[in-house]
């Protein structure tokens, strides 16, 4: 039954799902919106099995001094001083939403603006012409660069921001949208298969039958 | 000549530091033009019907600040000039609502407007797209206590606006870096409505989002920091979108200047 009651449940809440959304009589009963308060409250559940969980990985980490066990002490000690703090402050406590702007927010933005340099660096030595498609490749970046920034309007006056926006809205969306549509019609065919008990994977199983 | 295609990437570094710093402390001033689409956005927002209810909401973080901040502080701008009820927050990004917080409310100051009145602010939620789904069906219901902890209910803002539906509301403005963020508004709330969808995103999201503006699902966008600089010209406020553009311009030559010299170095080798 380990595998089969959860098999169970996805088939049932899809079922549930597929009635009230394409039904008459489930649009009428506002299913839907039972089923979103079932997933709201699934979705706090999963929160604290997460915490669990990181809990259980970080102490064997700790417990068996592995590489880096040093940074699981510093996380469990953030994660559970945190919880505490706002357990007593709640979330609007002046010391709780203290270190959430002023810590964690800079951090954010901090590795956020470190990607700049890793893109600099990696256009810098990835961009080579190599091939003729690597060669488009670059000529359209460049011009979409220089296009996007004021600078490519001083070097060829409306050109750069003329062949910018050909690219990104011609090419670029042809593209993204045959993407896109294959991505939709993936996802169909994923929930088509987890409602039919032939995907298995999220259960833990060996993933398709 | 091969030196070229192996230049130190901590050079690289140093430059685009160098190259940020100048230009922020010696502004070139380079002359933004401005875009169909950038006046498209701008005509959407303006165009809403007088006294109209917009939900504005910051789906970002700290990482993308930079780019949407800006943004978000011009839309708020232009609608609180237009006398339009907001109505602020996401679900998901924990700290878009901090965020917006800091910036709505000296707007809100400088404007007169009356918390719970004229603009109210939510928080952030958990549940995504759920969370969505849910608040177009009861909005109280869903949101249930603002982002200063009171309950939703007692506001003349949120009893006006039970529902998220396009009897109250006529425009979505996201500001939009990742999942979930505008599509997902879209699929959950303003497809097959009359209610407005306008977008604020980072550059690098432009390329995805630029095929629904062209399908007319989103009806404007602000795409990245050009297009807030646009877009403060349009308001007739400058701002840091505007001030950003010349360091934009010397990263975008110094990137192209070493992407040159780096296939001069390839070719000469090749040859």
């Amino acid at each position: 039954m380990r595998k089969e009651g959860p098999m169970i449940l996805t088939v049932i809440s899809s079922l549930v799902v597929v009635f009230s959304q394409y039904f008459f009589l489930g649009q009428k009963w506002a299913l839907m919106n039972s089923v979103n308060n079932w997933f709201l409250i699934s979705y706090s559940i999963a929160l604290a099995l997460g915490f669990v969980n990181l809990t259980t990985i970080h102490f064997k980490y700790i417990q068996r001094k592995r590489e880096g066990w040093f940074y699981s002490i510093i996380l469990l000690v953030c994660m559970y001083g945190y919880l505490v703090l706002g357990l007593i402050q709640t979330q609007n406590g002046p010391q709780f939403d203290w270190i959430y702007v002023n810590a964690y927010s800079p951090l954010g933005a901090t590795i956020f603006s470190l990607v700049a340099f890793f893109i600099t660096s990696a256009a810098y030595r990835a961009f080579r012409v190599r091939t003729k498609e690597a060669t488009i490749l670059l000529v359209c970046a460049l011009f979409v660069m220089l296009g996007r920034a004021p600078i490519g309007d001083a070097i060829w006056g409306g050109w750069s921001a003329f062949v910018s926006k050909w690219v990104m809205g011609t090419m670029n969306v042809a593209g993204m949208r045959g993407i896109n549509l294959g991505i939709a019609v993936g996802g169909f065919a994923t929930a088509l298969r987890i409602m039919l008990g032939l995907e298995r994977a999220h259960i833990g199983g060996s993933g398709t039958q | 000549m091969e030196r070229l295609m192996k230049i130190d990437r901590r050079l690289l570094y140093l430059v685009a530091v160098v190259l940020v710093a100048v230009t922020v402390f010696f502004p070139l001033g380079l002359p933004v033009s401005v875009s169909k689409l950038a006046v498209q956005t701008y005509d959407a927002i303006q165009n809403l019907p007088d006294n109209s209810v917009v939900f504005v909401a910051p789906m970002y973080d700290p990482g993308s600040a930079g780019e949407l901040s800006p943004m978000l502080k011009a839309m708020l701008y232009q609608c609180m000039e237009r006398k339009y009820r907001i109505i602020l927050g996401n679900t998901s990004w924990v700290l878009g609502a901090a965020l917006a917080h800091d910036i709505i409310t000296p707007i809100a100051q400088e404007f007169n407007y009356v918390y719970g009145t004229d603009y109210i602010e939510i928080g952030s939620k958990p549940g995504g797209p759920i969370w969505m789904a849910s608040a177009k069906a009861d909005l109280p219901g869903t949101a249930i206590v603002d982002y200063n902890n009171n309950p939703v209910g007692q506001y003349p803002l949120i009893q006006a606006v039970p529902r998220l539906t396009q009897e109250y509301v006529a425009a979505f403005l996201v500001l939009d870096c990742g999942t979930p963020g505008a599509a997902e508004w879209l699929a959950q709330i303003t497809q097959g409505t009359s209610i407005k969808l306008i977008v604020g995103e980072i550059q690098m999201s432009v390329p995805d989002s630029m095929t629904y503006v062209q399908s007319g699902q989103y009806n404007g966008m602000i795409a990245g920091s050009r297009g807030c600089a646009e877009y403060e010209q349009l308001i007739g406020r400058p701002g840091a979108g505007l001030k950003s553009q010349d360091t934009m311009s010397v990263i975008a030559l110094m990137v192209t200047l070493f992407i040159v010299l780096g296939n001069i170095g390839y070719l000469t080798r090749k040859k």
